[in-house]
């Protein structure tokens, strides 16, 4: 009985872990605790910039930074290393807009940081 | 991104995968892989680096590669193993290019092989006299197959009408120590026989004992962990370590 676990049952754990694993992303990278939601950071972050309330804005985008650097550590072993980094840079120009208080781009990133969270840990 | 940690699991992943999936694929010999088994494992064992170190794309999609090669490998070994005809068509058959001495040009055209590549392989077989092959044939694998002329064949003991000596397997009894049972039952010996064996050879203790094996005459042969030899057969130049 043992040793069919270890010939049978250890292959089959360890390629089900792996895939586990693989395919985590599409899970992890939704908020697993309160102040885990990204995406509604983000949102909060473009209502801020429609309403020109740089203040709060710069708060906002500086808290989605800090989220996604936590969120970055459940999903870096399952998803690309390039859109990773691509939600890096554009979180940096949200915020380089925001000091800039230039509305109009940073209304663009955030449109193109939605659609980059759309395909992280996708398929 | 801790990409050093993002490696480390991929690897595993990777080694893993690999290790389980070419046990599924069996354990056909290495020197008898045909040239489409040598690239594809050269081909799955790419995919397994590029999963472990390839960081610009998903391990996942990675791994779905390495499993469609795996498991159209696996497929391919069932069809040819179900028909012989298929087996013909994907791996090939072997071609006869010397025959009674003489090379068959259009054979070896067909195999793409130069005459001096087929003299090649001839000497690494030991062949350096075209005239003395009867037949030589190129394998799936690549390799050549000779069968010397009759007369220059080795005389065996059946060609004088004698009586050869026994043959048969060796069977391990004895590993670092300890007695496999198992292998004891098989050759119907006791474990008192086997200590009686090795009392006979002034040796008390299993501890001694590296390895030991029955014989195909049924003689036990000992070898202890003490090897007492002296230092006529050290190949090396220099005064170690190295």
């Amino acid at each position: 009985m043992k040793r069919r676990l270890l010939v049978y049952g250890f292959p089959v754990l360890i390629i089900a872990l792996s895939v586990v694993v693989m395919t985590s992303g599409k899970v992890v990278k939704h908020p697993l605790k309160e102040d885990d939601h990204f995406i509604e950071q983000v949102k909060q972050v473009h209502t801020n910039v429609t309403e020109k309330q740089w203040g709060k804005a710069e708060d906002s985008i500086k808290q989605a930074i800090d989220t996604y650097d936590s969120i970055v550590n459940r999903v870096q072993f399952s998803v690309e290393r390039e859109l990773i980094y691509d939600i890096h840079v554009s979180l940096a120009r949200i915020h380089g807009c925001i000091v800039t208080r230039d509305d109009t781009s940073a209304i663009q990133e955030i449109y193109v940081l939605y659609e980059l969270w759309k395909h992280l840990g996708k398929g | 991104m801790e990409e050093s940690w993002v490696i480390v699991v991929r690897a595993v992943i990777a080694f893993f995968s690999l290790l389980i999936f070419t046990r599924l694929l069996g354990k056909q010999q290495m020197g008898n892989l045909s040239y489409f088994d040598y690239i594809n494992g050269i081909t799955i064992g790419s995919i397994a680096a590029n999963l472990a170190t390839n960081l610009t794309g998903k391990a996942w999609v990675h791994w779905i590669g390495l499993l469609v090669f795996i498991l159209l490998s696996l497929a391919l070994q069932w069809i040819t193993l179900k028909s012989r005809y298929l087996h013909k068509i994907i791996d090939a058959e072997p071609v006869v290019v010397v025959q009674g001495g003489k090379i068959l040009e259009q054979n070896l055209s067909k195999v793409r092989v130069k005459s001096d590549e087929l003299l090649t392989l001839l000497r690494q077989k030991g062949c350096f006299d075209l005239t003395r092959v009867e037949y030589a044939i190129l394998e799936t694998n690549g390799k050549l197959s000779i069968l010397p002329k009759s007369k220059y064949q080795s005389l065996t003991p059946d060609d004088l009408n004698i009586e050869g000596s026994i043959v048969g397997l060796t069977t391990e009894v004895i590993i670092d120590g300890i007695i496999l049972s198992q292998n004891l039952r098989q050759r119907k010996k006791s474990k008192q026989w086997l200590m009686q064996e090795l009392h006979t050879k002034r040796i008390y203790d299993l501890k001694e004992v590296s390895f030991a094996a029955i014989l195909p005459n049924n003689q036990l042969y000992v070898d202890t962990f003490a090897d007492r030899v002296n230092d006529e057969a050290n190949m090396s130049d220099y005064e170690g370590p190295f």
